[in-house]
């Protein structure tokens, strides 16, 4: 079944339950199921977190980091395997101790193929596949329970397995559509409930919607009004219900609107990194679309620069207009420019918060998506560009979560341990 | 007569070529100017050697520009003004921005004539002064060791004895030692790399870990590939920062007009296996490129460390292959850069990598 689905979207599904499904260590169908899955996802967030460096030296500090991530001192050593075996890195040993771990996390290429294929490679099994399957068929289009698992083929005790693990994991989420039909849905593509979705298919045909979600994906901010795939009145309804996420700068004459591709289950203070991602890139897309002088040509560097320097290298006329939102938004501020009249600098607030956004809108801008432990974790508070340990680690609420098992599922797993219990080699 | 007069230069080259080490500059050995020419269509092309270049040095600056200095050393009684002529030539040739005209008594009419030129002039005395404000007796490694020199001069070719002829294989080999000694000095970067990635993995199966020979013409050949990469990434930085990956792949492919070239020579070649039923898609890029592009990206946006990565690598095999084998923390002292040992390792990886050549070859480094 996965061969369906291309590498890169298996390694970022992989990533993705592993971000779900991090906070239940002892959970059992994820331990007696998942392991490909969760290994790889693993990989994929520790990697994630280490882009762009090129080593890490301080152990105990990359220990602190993945601590973060999910993944616990005794895991470490075999993560750093899978990462050797990809080639993403290099363990340099000293006796017995790690001296250095030297990073080639690639940055031009899409390095989940890389992670998709080591999954193959693993041979996971069954539920594994189904699992990535029905998170990528529901996080695309919500459908019907019975749909989904009639495309699947699996039995009524596997499918049940599989639904366990995405839901504890809050990647699939179940609704009732009218009291008629349980539909699956992602809380990952769909923010609070999928309703807007249903009540726009009603009115539009499905593949529409797919295919304008994934137009903005690729293009997340782009501007309402450049949007290709769809018409315009399609926009104006999937953005009053809340399908399609809007930025408005009203600063802007005339007043633009930029798309962008909803996202769920996030706490609130997520929501706000989110936010503030979503305002820059906006102002961004609206130098790169609108600006009557000099428009952006690359975006990434324009992101970059202002989360390298604080500042925009050059001061600007239009600067009040374009980048008023950030100010309202308390992401920076803008001063005239004293050897210049009527033009303008643009200021970054240097908070941890706006540095962590401004990676997000770069993730976004680059790939369409950011994973959830880049809003949760930065790897900048536990490793220096040099690689050493920086500050104490930061405390998070943990949210609380139950596992969601049916009474079946606990009977088999408990017949299951008890059979190893009783010394069944297997 | 080539070796006496080689042994008679020597002591010059060494000083200045440590005087240049000390300021940032890579010194390449066995560099080689030829020329080539077709004699007869039946024939190879015949080799006609132009020159040799007494010290060459490259320095790229923390921002990837660079600088060229072609140094000529003599200790016998040529013609002085002949040979600053030449020098001034040879600059040209290479595009070298400075050169350096040693030797051990230079009368007043040279110094003139060399100021007009661009051309410094150092005498015995003059390198006992610079040696000193340079502080070169402080320096941590002796990149002027005779004795280190002596036995790479050594180990450079093949080993035929007096009375047998060379291999097939040896044969094989010697055209790897004859391009990197002279061929690539007049061959296109982005050609170098394409060709040493080729020849290497060629010749993997002769090449044994437990060889020193084997082990320096490695080295040697990690040398030259990584000049002709940051080469590349410094084109790139000039050409257009912004956009490294595309510019990227023009350049790997020689420019735009090349590139286009290559890709209708593909796929008309697939549409000749399609026809033929190969069932096998012949892709442009060769199996490195996708890491060769993280290379040039790193060096780039690396690029103050990612210069001194040619003279880790000089330390590497002055210290490991041939030294004493100390810590290049302590063999570099405050040149010592972390992120340039990682990146040299990265290219170290990805041509072992891709070249197929046993990875023992590049154990000393791998333990960095």
């Amino acid at each position: 079944m996965s061969q369906e689905l291309s590498k890169s979207t298996i390694g970022l599904r992989a990533q993705e339950f592993h971000e779900g499904l991090k906070e239940f260590a002892s959970f059992a169908p994820k331990e007696m199921h998942m392991h490909a899955t969760i290994l790889i996802g693993k990989v994929a967030s520790l990697a994630t977190h280490l882009k762009g460096l090129n080593y890490v030296e301080d152990y105990k500090a990359l220990v602190g980091l993945s601590s973060q991530l999910g993944i616990s001192n005794i895991e470490l050593g075999p993560i750093l395997r899978e990462l050797q075996e990809i080639d993403f890195a290099t363990v340099v040993e000293a006796g017995s101790q790690i001296k250095r771990v030297d990073l080639r996390i690639p940055e031009l290429r899409n390095g989940y193929e890389t992670l998709g294929e080591r999954w193959t490679q693993l041979n996971p099994g069954e539920i594994e596949h189904a699992a990535i399957k029905v998170l990528d068929d529901v996080a695309s289009f919500p459908h019907k329970e019975t749909e989904v698992k009639s495309k699947l083929g699996l039995d009524d005790k596997t499918f049940d397995i599989v639904l366990a693990i995405a839901t504890t994991g809050a990647l699939v989420d179940k609704y009732e559509y009218k009291s008629e039909e349980t539909i699956l849905y992602s809380p990952l593509t769909v923010e609070e409930k999928p309703d807007a979705l249903l009540t726009l298919a009603q009115k539009f045909p499905e593949d529409h919607i797919v295919s304008a979600l994934i137009e903005v994906k690729s293009r997340q901010g782009v501007p309402l009004e450049l949007l290709k795939s769809s018409n315009f009145d399609f926009i104006t309804q999937a953005v009053r219900l809340g399908v399609l996420c809007p930025v408005q700068i009203t600063a802007a004459i005339p007043e633009r609107t930029f798309l962008f591709t909803p996202r769920g289950g996030l706490r609130k203070e997520e929501r706000v990194i989110l936010e503030k991602a979503r305002a820059i890139l906006a102002c961004v897309r609206c130098g790169e679309h609108y600006a009557k002088v000099k428009k952006i040509i690359y975006p990434r560097r324009i992101l970059e620069t202002l989360r390298d320097n604080k500042r925009f290298r050059y001061s600007r006329p239009d600067f009040p207009e374009q980048y008023g939102l950030l100010v309202t938004k308390q992401i920076g501020f803008i001063e005239p420019d004293k050897g210049r009249p009527s033009f303008y600098n643009f200021f970054l607030y240097d908070t941890p918060e706006n540095i962590r956004a401004l990676d997000i809108a770069i993730d976004l801008l680059e790939t369409g998506q950011s994973p959830i432990s880049k809003l949760e974790v930065d790897a900048r508070e536990f490793l220096s560009v040099s690689g050493s340990f920086r500050g104490t680690l930061p405390s998070r609420t943990k949210m609380v979560k139950g596992t969601t098992l049916s009474k079946d599922m606990t009977r088999d797993i408990i017949t299951e341990i008890s059979k190893l219990a009783r010394g069944v080699i297997r | 007569m080539k070796d006496a007069l080689l042994m008679k230069d020597s002591p010059l080259k060494l000083r200045i070529r440590r005087i240049l080490w000390a300021q940032g500059y890579h010194c390449p050995l066995e560099v080689d100017l030829s020329h080539y020419e077709n004699e007869n269509t039946k024939q190879p092309l015949k080799r006609t050697s132009f020159t040799d270049i007494d010290v060459l040095g490259i320095r790229f600056e923390p921002d990837l520009r660079s600088t060229m200095i072609i140094a000529d050393c003599k200790s016998g009684k040529e013609s002085e003004p002949n040979r600053i002529f030449w020098l001034r030539g040879v600059m040209d040739f290479f595009g070298a921005q400075e050169g350096i005209f040693l030797k051990s008594i230079v009368h007043s009419h040279a110094r003139a004539l060399a100021s007009k030129l661009s051309i410094r002039v150092l005498d015995e005395r003059g390198l006992d002064i610079l040696e000193k404000s340079l502080l070169l007796d402080v320096l941590p490694i002796d990149v002027g060791n005779a004795v280190i020199y002596t036995k790479m001069t050594s180990l450079w070719g093949i080993e035929v004895k007096v009375d047998q002829k060379p291999t097939e294989r040896q044969l094989i080999l010697k055209k790897v030692y004859h391009y990197l000694q002279y061929m690539y000095w007049i061959v296109s970067d982005y050609r170098n790399i394409q060709t040493i990635m080729e020849y290497f993995s060629e010749i993997k199966g002769d090449l044994a870990s437990d060889d020193p020979r084997s082990k320096y013409l490695v080295y040697v050949g990690l040398q030259r590939l990584t000049l002709s990469i940051t080469r590349m990434a410094s084109n790139i930085a000039i050409r257009d920062i912004n956009d490294i990956k595309k510019q990227f792949l023009i350049s790997f492919f020689g420019g735009e007009l090349r590139l286009r070239e290559r890709l209708q020579i593909i796929d008309l070649l697939n549409e000749l296996g399609e026809q033929k039923r190969l069932n096998e898609k012949i892709n442009l890029e060769p199996p490195y490129f996708d890491e060769l592009a993280e290379i040039v990206n790193k060096i780039i946006l690396n690029s103050r460390h990612a210069v001194k990565i040619l003279q880790h690598l000089d330390a590497i095999i002055i210290e490991h292959l041939f030294g004493s084998k100390r810590e290049l923390e302590k063999a570099l002292g405050l040149m010592y850069s972390t992120d340039a040992l990682v990146l040299t390792k990265r290219v170290a990886t990805m041509f072992q990598k891709y070249t197929g050549l046993d990875e023992g070859l590049f154990e000393d480094l791998r333990t960095l």
